[in-house]
């Protein structure tokens, strides 16, 4: 029996397309239309890829156990600890991440999501000088020029391009492809640098200096930029100066080639700097290519729950935050948590290898329909419905856009929503807050 | 069945025409009766102010610029921490709280019901979030359309009907309350990096001007017998000489709704300037008043604004790009495709700026100028002009010239010259403040008939007992006493459970969402028009289908149907 | 040789996230891509294996020669192999120094490990159903 299920949003990257096609045959998903690579593998590698049921580790062995049992052993584990850390988020819904939270707060412990390592740079130097931005159909509509700094869009967000810039369809423009022009500033050369109109290739670390000297231009000092600067030609930087000055309207995307570099913060931070000026002449956003489905949502609700969109520490029964103490890599680095939930993420596969050692050592409870990296560090995964195939609710776009997921399968697996949902009460009970 | 018995509670009911009866009101299950048995829970309210439920018709506290200006001012979240008490949860946050910070602290300061300022359609989703995140009271979104690219058209067209069936439209398919036009074109024109600078000025890259937008919103909305009017910020706002652009929008409707006005101006204070640079700037409130006075159809609400250091943030973006270009603050900006924009800015008003010792003595030359208290609402447009939890110091300054003639003495010292507040002796009393702060906001809300700002049989069971006792106070010289005791409730009551007590929030509760579903004849169904379903799918960014709000966001919601004549 | 790290997202790598233990994303995230001349002085051809080694910590990869790789740099795709040779120093910023790792790299005999076993010499018990 087949079935065409439309409108459906892929919960892979933070493009959160929402025109995707599943074709189900006999209830299962043989196929899959709009989607990019990754979607599609998302989605067809789905079938009889999770984990049957939930897995604990008993000394060398790994046996299976009940949800019942892991909730108990969740519970208990995260009821005791003196210092826990609950990582992830990025991959499940709003009402599971308000849970975490809470959950946090409850027992005193520590919540940041992947956004630490990828762009929570970008939320530091936001909190330094603003975010001037806008939602995607803004520039799919308006956007004559185009930069994607330190990001690959082609490889990581594949239809980025044709939903919402050099490709897609616009209000202002009667043949927008022609009429954009796209700057890619990369240190490498990738298949985003190959379809550029300027290709700017500059040297590992050296954003920073590129950016400090395009702002120069843009103040009509170019006497004082050198021939080259991080490997890039003064004329290259005056042209590229110049073309986003006579932008009508101009939009920068960057990605984790310049959060993860050189001055981190310092360089988003001189990014927004430049389009704060380049306002002065003419209509420029800056937009961060956030990687997850739901990773900004985790921002979102940390924010309006705690405060704080990440590394959120209730230790002291107040939301404390001071990334580069309380974000997750540090927690495990120094050896401080003695506990760990990780929900929706795979630190074994991203984290380096010192924090990976240490959530060998204490009590790990990872949250994941799949076997991944962390799952051989754990001490107990359990497997729970997917994020936009069984389970439902609320996403927010990289751009801040809310959307909803689709559940189109019926498959059994409880949603991590209503297993947080459970430890969290179970832990209230233990600890007489009912 | 649970009931309750309010014993001897000085009532003021303005819907009622009550003004000062010590009397006991009645409760059972969640709403006001004539009377309960013998073996009800009772309360002695003891001779101290009885007021219904706190209403605010105008606060930034749900959404995404909302939480933008959360996360982007971790110091703003220093400031204002709470750690966990009995059932309330540990809060952050000063001039921009967290959702749960804003429940609690507007509880305790009796207020049961908020009107977010602005919501865009697009993003309706996480006002709904939050809004669930702020439990202890019932809220309502203003929907923004000054930048509704099918609003525009209809507007073009000089459609009012089409223009009614795409507001129509979008309220239901997003669950949004009223009509909000925030700098209507100025937004559309930001999109390119533009402003308007005069209502009859075209809005680039369409034919229509904002007086058009205007008159023919505000038609559109009589057409739909909504329960709000049309909820307008004006252009220019913060612009010295701005007064003229105000005045020339108060003459653009005429009287179309018996019920209410027909155009709530929000935030006068921030419209209400004359001079023509930040030198020579100064109050034209009594102008303003002036005109609201001859105006019946009209309602203003102040935007007063406090001295100390709060957040800016509205829809209105360009503005506060000049604002960025003033003070060179931290600047956020965040455009939404098809429907509005938004910017958000900190801001520091300080008593030795002259800019604002103005702005500050002209809200309240409003709401002192303005006859009619039905006329004008207390706000500050929270966060913009001040955060809510000053509310009670400007209650303070309007029944008290004493108080303001103090206050007066430490502003800038050219106040008393380029404005009319020094000599302003009127001062309001106990039933002007309450018509402010909920029965007038309840009419101009349009939801008195949902139970909203009175006592009357069978309305919500919504009540703040304020530590005074009127008929023993003379707020003309006892102000500390009056700010002390509005800005702590000794109880607050929503739907007949206590939520709070001497300031602490004892219990959660579940919050009701109001939003406005007009019933619109097939012709009118824009989901049937091929055109619109056509441009929807090409100039979005998502899919028709995924724009509209599930009813998953709006668990306890009470759709308000209205038909159109 | 030193060669600086850079790592990043690949297509492959992205299509098997949630296939981390499947021998395409093993293959896809230890294969390192070199310089050619890099790898003509260091004696290794394409599909060739190499040690890195940096902190006294090393990891078995396998080198494709790429053109647009300047020298004395590399591209690893993003995954648990790159992370190995990571440190946990984030420099107060919570984001430790993912690309730019500066690694010793020579030529090996030794056998590229699975991600299972890659956890397991940092104190992990792969699971192996």
């Amino acid at each position: 029996m087949e079935d065409k299920i439309r409108h459906v949003i892929c919960p892979y990257c933070g493009c959160l397309c929402d025109d995707i096609l599943i074709e189900l045959t006999d209830g299962k998903i043989t196929g899959v239309e709009n989607a990019c690579t990754l979607g599609a593998h998302k989605f067809l590698d789905d079938g009889g890829n999770r984990l049957k049921g939930p897995i604990m580790r008993k000394g060398d062995e790994w046996v299976d156990v009940s949800y019942e049992e892991a909730i108990e052993y969740a519970a208990a584990v995260l009821a005791e600890a003196d210092r826990p850390l609950l990582y992830g988020w990025s991959g499940c819904v709003t009402e599971t991440q308000a849970i975490g939270a809470h959950l946090a707060e409850l027992i005193g412990g520590v919540v940041d999501s992947t956004t630490s390592v990828c762009h929570g740079p970008s939320i530091l130097a936001i909190q330094e000088v603003g975010h001037p931005g806008c939602t995607l159909g803004q520039v799919k509509n308006r956007a004559d020029t185009l930069i994607y700094w330190g990001s690959n869009p082609i490889e990581a967000h594949p239809r980025h391009l044709s939903r919402y810039t050099n490709y897609a369809d616009a209000y202002f423009f009667h043949n927008a492809f022609r009429e954009r022009r796209v700057i890619v500033v990369d240190v490498r050369k990738t298949p985003t640098t190959e379809i550029a109109t300027e290709f700017v290739q500059l040297e590992q670390g050296g954003d920073y200096h590129v950016l400090s000297a395009l702002r120069a231009i843009l103040r009509g000092r170019d006497d004082i930029i050198p021939d080259v600067v991080a490997g890039v030609p003064k004329a290259q930087l005056i042209r590229v100066a110049d073309i986003c000055k006579q932008a009508k309207f101009g939009a920068l995307f960057f990605g984790v080639g310049v959060t993860m570099t050189g001055g981190k913060y310092k360089n988003i931070r001189n990014a927004i700097e430049f389009v704060d000026e380049l306002n002065r002449h003419t209509k420029w956003t800056i937009s961060p290519m956030r990687g997850h489905s739901n990773v900004y949502g985790s921002n979102e609700v940390f924010t309006w729950i705690s405060g704080y969109p990440f590394a959120v520490d209730y230790s002291r029964g107040i939301a404390f935050y001071n990334p580069g103490e309380t974000t997750a890599v540090d927690i495990l680095a120094r050896g401080e948590a003695d506990a760990a939930l990780i929900m929706a993420s795979d630190p074994g596969a991203h984290f380096p290898r010192i924090c990976c050692e240490h959530l060998a050592k204490i009590p790990t409870i990872l949250f994941d329909p799949y076997q991944s990296a962390t799952t051989h560090l754990c001490t107990l995964q359990i497997p729970s419905a997917v994020n936009g195939i069984d389970a439902a609710g609320t996403a927010y776009r990289m751009d801040g856009i809310p959307i909803r997921t689709r559940k189109f399968l019926e498959t059994g697996y409880p949603t991590d929503t209503s297993l947080m949902q459970q430890i969290y009460d179970r832990i209230r009970e233990v600890k007489g807050h009912a | 069945m649970r009931e309750l018995l309010i014993k001897n509670a000085f009532v003021i009911d303005p819907l009622q025409g009550i003004a000062g009866d010590i009397m006991d009101i009645s409760i059972r299950d969640g709403r006001i009766v004539e009377k309960v048995s013998g073996t009800s829970e009772v309360i002695d309210a003891a001779g101290y102010l009885t007021l219904p439920g706190g209403i605010d018709s105008h606060t930034h506290v749900c959404g995404t610029k909302v939480n933008f200006g959360r996360y982007m001012s971790p110091e703003d979240m220093r400031a204002g921490r709470t750690p966990r008490k009995g059932a309330m949860y540990p809060t952050s946050g000063y001039t921009v709280p967290t959702t749960y910070g804003n429940s609690y602290r507007y509880s305790k300061m009796g207020y049961t019901t908020l009107l977010e300022g602005a919501m865009a359609p697009m993003e309706a989703r996480h006002t709904h979030e939050e809004f669930a995140a702020t439990p202890m009271q019932d809220m309502l979104a203003n929907t923004l359309f000054d930048g509704n690219w099918s609003l525009f058209e209809a507007v073009g067209d000089k459609d009012v009907r089409q223009a009614a069936a795409v507001i129509g439209w979008t309220l239901s398919a997003v669950k949004g309350f009223g009509i909000k036009l925030t700098n209507p074109g100025g937004t559309e024109a930001w999109g390119f990096g533009d402003d308007i600078a005069n209502i009859d000025e075209s809005v680039p890259n369409w034919d229509i001007t904002p007086r058009e937008i205007i008159d023919t919103t505000i038609k559109a909305c009589e057409l739909l017998h909504l329960p709000h009017s049309v909820h307008l910020h004006c252009n220019n706002l913060g612009m010295p000489g701005n007064y003229r652009t105000t005045l020339q929008t108060l003459d653009i409707p005429s009287d179309l709704n018996a019920d209410r006005q027909t155009l709530y101006l929000t935030h006068a204070q921030f419209h209400s300037y004359g001079g023509s640079t930040w030198r020579d700037i100064k109050s034209e409130a009594e102008k303003i008043a002036g005109s609201v006075n001859t105006k019946p159809h009209v309602v203003i609400d102040m935007g007063q604004v406090m001295f100390g250091r709060t957040m800016t943030m509205t829809a209105d973006g360009p503005m506060e790009f000049r604002l960025y270009t003033l003070h060179h603050n931290k600047w956020s900006n965040h455009d939404v495709e098809l429907e509005t924009g938004s910017g958000i800015i900190p801001v520091y008003y300080s008593r030795k700026s002259l800019v604002n010792s103005l702005m500050w003595a002209i809200g309240l030359e409003l709401a002192l100028l303005v006859k009619d208290p039905w006329q004008c609402m207390l706000t500050t447009d929270n966060p913009n002009g001040a955060p809510f939890v000053k509310y009670p110091e400007i209650i303070g300054l309007l029944m008290s010239q004493k108080y303001r003639n103090k206050e007066l003495a430490q502003v800038h010292k050219l106040t008393t010259e380029r404005s009319s507040l020094g000599t302003i002796d009127r001062e309001l009393s106990f039933e002007e403040i309450a018509v402010m702060t909920r029965a007038g906001q309840a009419k101009a809300l349009g939801i008195i008939n949902q139970g909203k700002g009175h006592f009357r049989e069978g309305a919500l069971a919504d009540v703040a007992i304020y530590p005074i006792r009127p008929d023993k106070t003379d707020p003309s010289l006892q102000y500390e006493e009056v700010i002390g005791a509005f800005q702590q409730t000794l109880y607050t009551l929503k739907d007949g459970v206590v939520v709070s007590r001497d300031g602490e929030v004892i219990t959660g509760v579940a919050n009701r969402t109001f939003w406005a579903n007009p019933m619109l004849p097939d012709d009118m169904d824009v989901m049937k028009s091929p055109r619109f379903v056509e441009k929807f799918s090409r100039f979005y960014s998502v899919d028709l289908e995924n724009y509209l709000v599930q009813d998953e966001y709006v668990q306890r919601g009470v759709a308000m149907h209205t038909r159109i004549t | 040789m030193k060669i600086r790290i850079n790592t990043g997202r690949t297509v492959t790598q992205g299509s098997h996230v949630d296939r981390k233990n499947s021998p395409e994303y093993s293959k896809e995230t230890s294969t390192i891509h070199l310089n050619p001349v890099d790898m003509m002085e260091m004696g290794v051809d394409d599909g060739e294996r190499v040690k890195a080694k940096t902190d006294g910590m090393t990891v078995v990869l396998r080198v494709i020669s790429n053109e647009t790789i300047i020298r004395g740099t590399g591209f690893l795709p993003l995954g648990p192999y790159a992370n190995f040779l990571v440190g946990g120093t984030t420099h107060s910023t919570g984001m430790p120094d993912f690309k730019g790792t500066e690694a010793d790299i020579e030529a090996t005999g030794d056998i590229i490990l699975s991600v299972g076993e890659l956890m397991r010499s940092l104190g992990g018990v792969p699971y192996g159903r």
